[in-house]
C-alpha cells in the first residue's frame, strides 16, 4: 500500500486489549485518512449522545497517507474525539515529528477507548505495543513528561505526546503536547486525563513507500523554491500578522470590545523577533521553517523560553487581554505549554473575567485578591496557574470555559462571552471579515478560524469587499470548507493553504493523493470525497442534537449586536439580516435542510451514505 | 499650489529597503498613489513598483497589500486614489497562518 | 571529504533524514537515516539549537579503532569509512566508541550503517535541506 502504514491501532484502557486492524480500502478510498478516516471510524463506534468524559469516548490520533513523506506540510497529526467544550466532533491538530513517526512504526491511526483504573502511558515500539503505568509521572509539566518517559524507555528518538497538571485537573480547554508544539483546542487533553491517560510515546522502524520518490521530491523542491520567497513566514512566523491585523482595525482588543490595539506595536513581531527569537523550527520535512523560539533575556521574567508565541497567542494573551507587556507575554504562553493549556481559550476566558471585574460583575473577592484589569499581565500568568489547579473561585470557574462561566456568572455576561458553540472565539474578527461571521457559525469546531478558513482570500481585499460585502460569502465558505476537509485527511499543514488551496479542492491536492498513494482521483471524486466527509461529520453532528438552532445561535450577542467602534475598520458589523441570509444560501450549496439544518436525504444518497439515519 | 503631506509606513522588506518604518512626504495637491510609487522607484528603485503596480507571482501566499488608511486598495485600480493630507500610505503584506 | 553542518542554519525539519533513507533504503525510513537530527524539546530549550549526527569521516576514527573484526575501514582514495557487512558481526562497540553519534546498528540486519557519501558531487541530504544547512566539505 502506498503512502499508508496500512493498520489501525486499538487500545483499550480498560481491559489493556491491544488489537490491529488491518487499513481498509474502502476506508482510504472514501475518506483518504486523516479527519475523513476518524469522521468515519467514530461515526460506526460512538454511540448517538456519547458524553466526552466516558469510557465510550473514543480518542483517535490520526494520520494520512502524507505522513512519513517529504510532502511539505506533512508535519502535522490530528487528535479527533468528542470535545467536552463542544460536546460535538472536534479534531485537533499537532506539528511536530510524532505522526510521522506513527506511521513508522506500522499505523495510519491509533484508537484509545476505555479508562485506566491508575495513570498510565501507552508505549509504541513498532509491533511492541505496552501500557505502562505513568503514577511517577502524575502531576509533571508537559516537558518533565516527555524527558521522563524518554529516560524510561531508554531512547531519545521516542516521540512524545502528552498531558500537563491541567489535562490531569479535567480542564476544560487543557492542551496536548508534543515537543515544543500542540494539539491546542478542545479539551482533548482533558479527556485524555479523565481516562488517567498520562500521555503516548511512539517510536517505528518501517518505511513508507511512495509509487514515484523522483516526482514526489521534485514536488517538494517545487513547493521549497516557492517558501523560500514567503514574505512571512520564514523569518517572522506569524507573529507579524498582529501588526498586520492591528493596521487593517480587524484586532480583538479587551475581550473585542474594540478592534485596534494602541500597544500593538509591543508586541508585533517586527518588533519583537529581532530581540527575541532564538532558533526557527519546522515540522517533519517542512520547508517552510515557521516556528519561532523565543526567549526573555532579562527583567522579571528572564528565562522564559517557548515556542512562540505566535499570533493566535499574541491576539489572545496580548491584545484579547489588553497586555502590551512582551515579556510578560512570553511567560504566559509558556506556562500554558507546561501546564498544557490551550493559549486561545485560556486568554478569551481570562479577557471575559476581565471584563467583568472591571463591569463590578465579579469582585476581588471572587478573584482571591487579584485586579483583574485589562492590561495586567502580571494577573495573567497568575491566572493561568490558577486555572491549571483550579485553584480557589476564580481558577475553578474560569476552567469550566467561557461558555459555561459565562453561565454561572450570569448578570448578563454572556452577552461578551465570546465563543462560537462553546469554542473561545481565534483571532480572527468576525465582524471585520465578514466571511468569519459565517465561517465560525457554520462549522463543526464553532470558534475555530480552521473550519472555513477564508483568510487566505479575504485578508487581501479591500474593506468593501472583506467587512461589508456579505452575498459572496456563502460561497467562499462553501469552497474552502471543503479544502480544509481534504488537507485535514491528507493531512497538509493550513499553512501551504496559500499554494495547494487557497480556495477549494484542486488539481494541486490531487497531485500530493497521487504522490503519495498512487491513486487517480478525478476532480469531481474529490469533491465529493470533500462532501462526504463534511457531511458525515455533520451527520454525527445531528445525531448528537445538534442542527439549525446551534448554528443561528453560535454568535456572540457582541458581535451581532455591535459594529467595531471605531479604526480602519469602523462601522463593520456582522449584521443579524445578512448572517440569516448566509446561512440559509450556505445550507442550500451544503445540501442541509434550511428549517432543521440536517443534510437532505438526496445528498446522503449521493455520497453513498444512504445507510445513515439521522 | 496646495500641497498635502503624507506619512509613508513600510513593514518587512520595505522597511530592509527603504531603512526606515515611516516617513512623512510632502507632495503637490492631486497626487496619485501611482504618483507615490513613481516617487519611491526613483528613491529606492524597481521593487515597490514590481509588488504594487506590477504584482506577479502567488496573489494569494503573501500577497502584497497597500492600505489606505488601514484600508486595502485594489491594485491597479487604487493607483488612481488621489491622496489627501494626514493620509497613512501603508506598504506590507498580506498575513498568512494564526 | 565529510557532511558538513550549520547549525546556525538548521530548523529540524529532518528533510535529510527522509532524502538520505530514501536513497540509501529505498523508501522514507527515518530510523535507517545516515544522518539523524537530535529534535528533543529538552535539546532545543537547553541549547536553542538542533543537533545533527553525522559521521566526520575521522583521520584516526575511534569507530576504526574499535572493531573487533576490522570491519570498518577508510577508503584511501576518498577518506570515507566505510563497513564491510561481511566482517561486521553488529556488536556495537563502534556505536559506543563514536563521539559524534554517528554510525548505528540495524537491528534485522545486524550491521552497523553510517554515512558512507553516497554521492559524493550531489548528496541528497545537502541537496533537500531548505536552509542550505549542510554541504559538503573537506577536513574533519
Amino acid at each position: 500500500m502506498f503512502g499508508y502504514a496500512g493498520q489501525i491501532l486499538k487500545v483499550d484502557l480498560e481491559t489493556g486489549k491491544v488489537v490491529k486492524e488491518p487499513l481498509k480500502d474502502e476506508l482510504v478510498k472514501g475518506y483518504i485518512g486523516g479527519l475523513g478516516a476518524s469522521a468515519k471510524i467514530l461515526f460506526e463506534s460512538l454511540p448517538p449522545m456519547t458524553e466526552p468524559y466516558s469510557p465510550e469516548n473514543v480518542v483517535i490520533f490520526a494520520t494520512g497517507p502524507a505522513q512519513g513523506t517529504l510532502i511539505p506540510g506533512s508535519g502535522r497529526g490530528l487528535f479527533v474525539s468528542k470535545s467536552p467544550l463542544t460536546n460535538r466532533i472536534f479534531n485537533s491538530n499537532v506539528g511536530g515529528y510524532i505522526a510521522a513517526e506513527l506511521k513508522f512504526a506500522g499505523y495510519d491511526l491509533l484508537a484509545i477507548t476505555g479508562r485506566s483504573s491508575k495513570p498510565a502511558y501507552i508505549a509504541i515500539d513498532g509491533d511492541n505495543v505496552e501500557i505502562k503505568p505513568a503514577t511517577s509521572m502524575w502531576g509533571k509539566t508537559t516537558y518533565e513528561t516527555q524527558a521522563m518517559i524518554k529516560e524510561e524507555l531508554g531512547d531519545k528518538s521516542f516521540q512524545v505526546a502528552c498531558i500537563g497538571p491541567a489535562g490531569e485537573n479535567l480542564v476544560k480547554y487543557s492542551a496536548i503536547i508534543h515537543n515544543l508544539h500542540a494539539a491546542g483546542r478542545g479539551g482533548i487533553a482533558s479527556i485524555l486525563g479523565w481516562k488517567r491517560l498520562k500521555a503516548i510515546a511512539v517510536r517505528g522502524d518501517k518505511s513508507i513507500e511512495v509509487p514515484d520518490k523522483d516526482a514526489l521530491i521534485a514536488f517538494y523542491k517545487e513547493i521549497r523554491e516557492k517558501c523560500s520567497k514567503h514574505p512571512t513566514l520564514p523569518g517572522y512566523g506569524t507573529t507579524v500578522a498582529l501588526g498586520t491585523i492591528n493596521k487593517l482595525g480587524c484586532l480583538g482588543t479587551r475581550n473585542w470590545q474594540t478592534e485596534v490595539f494602541e500597544k500593538a506595536a509591543n508586541i508585533d513581531g517586527y518588533t519583537t523577533i529581532p530581540k527575541y527569537k532564538r532558533l526557527d523550527i519546522a515540522c517533519t520535512g517542512c520547508p517552510m521553517g515557521c516556528g519561532k523560539v523565543q526567549e526573555v533575556a532579562e527583567g522579571k521574567y528572564a528565562g522564559a523560553l517557548a515556542k512562540g508565541p505566535e499570533y493566535e497567542t499574541l491576539y489572545a494573551l496580548g491584545s484579547l487581554v489588553g497586555v502590551g507587556d512582551f515579556d510578560a507575554l512570553v511567560s504566559a504562553a509558556r506556562l500554558c505549554d507546561e501546564y498544557g493549556l490551550d493559549t486561545i481559550s485560556t486568554g478569551v476566558v481570562i479577557a471575559w473575567a476581565m471584563e467583568c471585574y472591571e463591569k463590578g460583575i465579579l469582585t476581588k473577592d471572587e478573584t482571591d485578591g487579584l485586579e483583574l484589569n485589562f492590561g495586567n499581565g502580571d494577573a495573567v500568568n497568575e491566572v493561568i496557574k490558577r486555572i491549571a489547579y483550579k485553584n480557589g473561585y476564580l481558577g475553578n470557574l474560569l476552567a469550566r470555559g467561557v461558555k459555561e462561566a459565562s453561565e454561572i456568572v450570569g448578570c448578563g455576561s454572556q452577552y461578551f462571552a465570546m465563543h462560537f458553540k462553546g469554542l473561545e472565539l481565534a483571532g480572527h474578527s468576525p465582524r471585520g471579515v465578514k466571511g468569519w461571521t459565517l465561517g465560525y457559525s457554520v462549522g463543526w469546531r464553532g470558534g475555530s478560524h480552521h473550519d472555513g478558513r477564508v483568510h487566505d482570500i479575504e485578508y487581501p481585499k479591500t474593506f468593501e469587499e472583506r467587512a461589508l460585502k456579505y452575498e459572496d460569502k456563502p460561497e467562499i465558505v462553501y469552497k474552502t470548507v471543503h479544502r480544509v476537509m481534504i488537507e485535514e485527511s491528507l493531512i497538509t499543514c493550513r499553512f501551504f493553504g496559500g499554494y495547494y488551496g487557497p480556495l477549494e479542492p484542486n488539481e494541486n491536492h490531487l497531485r500530493i493523493l497521487k504522490l503519495t498513494t498512487g491513486f487517480d482521483m478525478t476532480l469531481e471524486e474529490l469533491w465529493r470525497t470533500a462532501r462526504r466527509i463534511r457531511t458525515l461529520i455533520r451527520c454525527i453532528e445531528v445525531r448528537d442534537g445538534f442542527g439549525r438552532k446551534g448554528d443561528v445561535n453560535a454568535p456572540p450577542l457582541r458581535v451581532l449586536n455591535e459594529p467595531i467602534p471605531e479604526g480602519p475598520s469602523k462601522g463593520a458589523h456582522a449584521k443579524p439580516s445578512e448572517f440569516k441570509v448566509m446561512i440559509n444560501r450556505l445550507y442550500d450549496l451544503m445540501g442541509w435542510d434550511r428549517e432543521t439544518g440536517k443534510p437532505k436525504s438526496e445528498v446522503l444518497k449521493e455520497l453513498g451514505l444512504s445507510d445513515v439515519t439521522i | 499650489m496646495a500641497m498635502v503631506t503624507v506619512t509613508l509606513e513600510y513593514t518587512l522588506k520595505f522597511r530592509s529597503i527603504t531603512g526606515k518604518d515611516l516617513e512623512k512626504v510632502t507632495l503637490e495637491d492631486k497626487t496619485t498613489i501611482g504618483g507615490i510609487l513613481e516617487l519611491l522607484k526613483l528613491k529606492y528603485g524597481d521593487i515597490f513598483e514590481k509588488e504594487f503596480a506590477n504584482p506577479s507571482g502567488d496573489k494569494i501566499a503573501g500577497a502584497p497589500l497597500l492600505l489606505l488608511n488601514g484600508r486595502a486598495l485594489k491594485l491597479p485600480e487604487g493607483l488612481n486614489t488621489y491622496i489627501n493630507d494626514g493620509d497613512i500610505i501603508t506598504f506590507t503584506y498580506a498575513i498568512a497562518g494564526g | 571529504m565529510r557532511i558538513t553542518v550549520d547549525l546556525n542554519k538548521c530548523i529540524g525539519c529532518g528533510a535529510c533524514e527522509l532524502a538520505c533513507s530514501q536513497k540509501n533504503d529505498g523508501a522514507f525510513r527515518i530510523s535507517k537515516a545516515r544522518i539523524r537530527v537530535d529534535k528533543g524539546p529538552e535539546t532545543i530549550l537547553r541549547d536553542k539549537k538542533f543537533a545533527v549526527y553525522v559521521c566526520h569521516q575521522c583521520e584516526n576514527a575511534p569507530c576504526i579503532l574499535s572493531c573487533p573484526q576490522g570491519a570498518l575501514f577508510k577508503d584511501s582514495t576518498t577518506g570515507i569509512v566505510k563497513v564491510d557487512e561481511d566482517k561486521c558481526i553488529g556488536c556495537s562497540l563502534c556505536v559506543q566508541a563514536c563521539p559524534y553519534n554517528a554510525i548505528w546498528i540495524d537491528a534485522l540486519k545486524g550491521k552497523a550503517f553510517k554515512c558512507q557519501i553516497c554521492d559524493q558531487v550531489q548528496p541528497p541530504c545537502v541537496n533537500i535541506c531548505p536552509r542550505n544547512a549542510l554541504s559538503i566539505g573537506g577536513g574533519e
